[in-house]
């Protein structure tokens, strides 16, 4: 299994991103894209939302690819946090009535097969899966 | 860290175009935000977003283009898109953007936009 751990800071984003690009090389742009869509919303929610008080904190990513699926564990050590439990956003309003936020999760949803969140003693743990498209 | 992300402007008439090239991310896109901003304090109200060499844009980047957007509309400018990439339409289609912004093939369609109107 691949792992990249870096610190819960915007700037680690184009790194993971870079680092699911590579575990997932020849598997097709629009999956990786797709991936690294998710996880990156994911990562941003947790860096943005995790660390109140400002204390520094890690994001570990996990990346496994079969015949069958790509499989990502985001695990980091910030504040308990589902994102699961956010509202769908609403998308048929005017853009001047929109809310912002939401998008994220909603993005994390529509590009992936399934998202789990559980709280592992200290740690927040997402895992994703998303089915590759048949091979025949 | 600025994320990846290269920001570069220039006029055609009255038309302001700025150019996004790279990641706009949630690291990126409050560099984006700082120089939209500017433009649009500097009296700029027709703003023309050239995405061709954009390669990645997450909900961080959706939330400045509404914002600027939003903004344009308050005070009667307008804001088109150039040449998103299939995969930032994708983006943009996901999020229902694709209904409140004005997304044009290439720059030379989204200049033509504005001289023809709203």
């Amino acid at each position: 299994m691949a792992e990249l751990t870096v610190q819960a800071d915007l700037g680690a984003l184009a790194a993971i991103a870079d680092f699911l690009a590579g575990v997932l090389a020849g598997s097709g742009d629009d999956l990786v894209f797709a991936v690294q869509l998710a996880v990156d919303e994911a990562c941003s929610n947790t860096i943005l939302y995790g660390y109140p008080g400002g204390e520094a904190g890690t994001i570990t990513i996990a990346c496994t690819m079969d015949d069958d699926a790509v499989r990502v564990t985001i695990t980091d050590d910030g504040v308990p946090f589902d994102p699961l439990t956010a509202p769908p956003p609403l998308l048929d309003i005017p853009a001047e009535e929109r809310p912002v936020g939401g998008l994220g999760i909603h993005f994390i949803r529509t590009v992936m097969d399934s998202v789990a969140y559980a709280r592992e003693g200290e740690r927040n743990v997402l895992s994703m899966e998303k089915k590759r498209p048949a091979s025949s | 860290m600025s994320g990846h992300v290269e920001i570069t402007e220039r006029r055609a008439g009255t038309v302001d175009i700025i150019v996004v090239k790279g990641r706009l991310d949630a690291g990126s896109s409050e560099k984006a935000e700082e120089r939209i901003n500017k433009l649009l304090d500097a009296g700029g109200r027709s703003l023309l977003v050239n995405l061709c060499d954009l390669d990645y844009i997450s909900s961080s980047g959706l939330r400045v283009l509404l914002a600027a957007l939003k903004r344009l509309k308050k005070d009667g400018g307008a804001l088109r898109i150039a040449c998103a990439q299939p995969q930032i339409l994708e983006v943009f289609t996901m999020a229902g953007f694709h209904r409140i912004f004005s997304l044009a093939p290439d720059e030379a369609a989204a200049l033509a936009g504005f001289t023809a109107g709203p």
